[in-house]
């Protein structure tokens, strides 16, 4: 039954104006990826490029390096922002939904609609992403003429999908609490772009500024670590695996919320 | 008959100090029709979801199938259409049932068979690939009618099924309540549809600012006061004399013609006795009865 609902709730999912942006979006920086940029490749590193109008060549690694580093971050947080919009919908609709208590005679149980919601949600989001970064990966190996299968646009996948469940997770719990997607989002959209940044700065100043931390800024720093252990930086486990443990705290209170909720 | 749905001494009271229901006690019989009456506000709908275990009560006991509620035996057993049936508009409408059929444990062949019937029972499987949003209101309801039916359930619950629909879609609705109720099927409605709830019910409960005021068989509820319509006709010159026959009756006259109440069989025979001795015609003898309407406004009226 669990399983019914996941599937239905992830095509519906799929169809989500969000979603739909987000693809045009996706559509247009692969089209501009694919046509509109030359790649230069050296034993199988990526060392130069060029726009196809541009006869000017850019032969440098670091230069190369920070560009597409810079790009995709941006692209990055685009992404995320519409998703954050997208996803906290999600609670709201939920507990407003005139199926929930005809689904509830059948047997299901409000755990398991809203678990079932959720992963409906997350994979249609997640999916997109993962088709796009596939789709990157897959211009740059055909740019390579077949040699070079560059594992960067899935590794910002993988940190793209753990950022957005994260936040996803706390801004569930906060739709929960709040009833309304509009608060939630922009919950959502403060702690990720303001408050997060922020404390991450400012953690070991004070006892208070690293409790909001834990409490505010998981997203951000499971999406810090995780980019500090692809780029081969210090990865601190305690903190990864903290910050998914409050994230899974806050759905966990999100569901008993609404497990309780009467209708 | 055994008793499938019982509520015993249901309180609700929201947020500390609104009551909404105040020791409500029903019982429901296998394969009968109870319908819920009361104004706006009166407490059906909260009952209902109490009844669904979609609200807890503040006190007060629910059974289904003689089990507590809480213990959820009724599970898959129980279809219902809710007041506000809406589903997402860009669903179409075999999509809908097909969804919850599937909730329900249907799968495959069997899915699909009851998919078709449902839908042909509630008149709707040529408009199956139609999307929900291009659907009438009638329309509408009779698709909450067939996600409701489609995993057969024994015991239905159905809030304001027939509000907002026209006669020839009432009737649709009507007949086929009556045709689950001989397939015996047990039916709790909701409704402000007194004249509905008269023909299809066999025992109502008026609910009243949460409290039960009288629960019964339609019998008992609207006991009969045994008051008949005699119309009668007289002879031209014999009018005057009819009229002092008559004088004890509450009768009116119209030229040759008399409309004559009376209460109870003796007074009815007397004013036939007296229609006999002076040859006239008796056009009518009809039996009076209040209204399902009547009954409900003078419990209401009397308990304000």
């Amino acid at each position: 039954m669990m399983w019914n609902i996941f599937a239905k709730y992830f095509q519906k999912h799929l169809k989500n104006q969000m979603i739909l942006i987000c693809i045009a979006i996706e559509i247009v920086v692969l089209i501009i990826f694919a046509l509109g940029i030359e790649l230069e490749f050296i034993d199988g590193n990526l060392v130069g490029m060029s726009g196809v109008f541009s006869k000017k060549m850019i032969y440098d690694s670091v230069f190369v390096k920070s560009f597409v580093d810079f790009v995709s971050s941006m692209l990055f947080y685009v992404l995320i922002f519409l998703y954050i919009v997208g996803g906290a919908e999600f609670p709201v609709n939920l507990m407003t939904d005139s199926l929930l208590g005809i689904i509830l005679v059948r047997g299901v149980t409000r755990r398991g609609i809203y678990i079932s919601r959720f992963l409906g949600l997350i994979l249609a989001y997640t999916l997109n992403a993962f088709v796009f970064s596939l789709l990157f990966s897959f211009i740059i190996f055909y740019k390579s003429d077949f040699k070079v299968f560059n594992l960067g646009p899935l590794y910002i996948f993988i940190s793209f999908a753990l950022t957005f469940i994260v936040i996803e997770l706390f801004i569930s719990f906060i739709g929960v609490l709040s009833k309304n997607s509009l608060v939630s989002s922009a919950f959502g959209i403060l702690a990720y772009f303001v408050i997060s940044p922020f404390l991450y700065g400012n953690k070991n100043v004070s006892l208070l500024a690293s409790i909001f931390y834990y409490v505010v800024s998981s997203a951000y720093a499971v999406n810090k670590e995780f980019t500090n252990l692809i780029h081969g930086g210090d990865f601190n486990l305690f903190n990864f695996i903290v910050h998914i443990f409050v994230s899974i705290v806050y759905f966990v209170i999100g569901i008993e919320v609404f497990n309780r909720k009467e209708m | 008959m055994e008793s499938v749905i019982q509520a015993v001494e249901v309180t609700k009271i929201y947020q500390g100090k609104i009551k909404a229901l105040d020791k409500v006690t029903i019982e429901v019989k296998q394969g009968e029709i109870f319908a819920l009456l009361g104004l706006n506000g009166a407490g059906k709908t909260t009952l209902m979801k109490i009844l669904l275990s979609l609200t807890r009560p503040t006190s007060g006991s629910v059974y289904i199938f003689g089990a507590p509620v809480s213990e959820g035996r009724w599970k898959g057993k129980i279809g219902y259409l809710p007041e506000l049936f809406r589903v997402p508009d860009d669903w179409r409408v075999d999509e809908v049932v097909k969804f919850l059929g599937a909730l329900s444990d249907l799968k495959g062949e069997k899915l699909k068979e009851r998919v078709k019937f449902v839908l042909e029972t509630v008149d709707l499987y040529e408009e199956r690939k139609r999307k929900v949003k291009t659907l009438s209101k009638g329309m509408m309801l009779r698709l909450g009618l067939a996600q409701a039916l489609v995993h057969n359930p024994e015991i239905l619950f159905l809030d304001e099924p027939t509000e907002g629909l026209d006669p020839m879609g009432r009737m649709k609705i009507r007949k086929l309540l009556l045709d689950l109720k001989s397939k015996g099927v047990t039916i709790f409605l909701n409704s402000h549809l007194l004249s509905e709830v008269e023909i299809l019910a066999d025992r109502i409960g008026i609910l009243h600012n949460g409290k039960l005021i009288i629960s019964g068989t339609l019998s008992e509820v609207m006991p009969r006061d045994e008051k008949y319509k005699v119309e009668l006709s007289v002879e031209s010159g014999k009018e005057e004399s009819l009229r002092s026959s008559l004088s004890k009756f509450n009768f009116s006259q119209d030229g040759l013609n008399f409309v004559v109440i009376v209460e109870g069989m003796n007074a009815l025979n007397e004013v036939l006795g007296i229609a006999r001795n002076f040859s006239s015609e008796v056009k009518l003898i009809a039996p009076l009865r209040n209204t399902l309407e009547d009954v409900f406004i003078s419990y209401i009226k009397g308990v304000q």
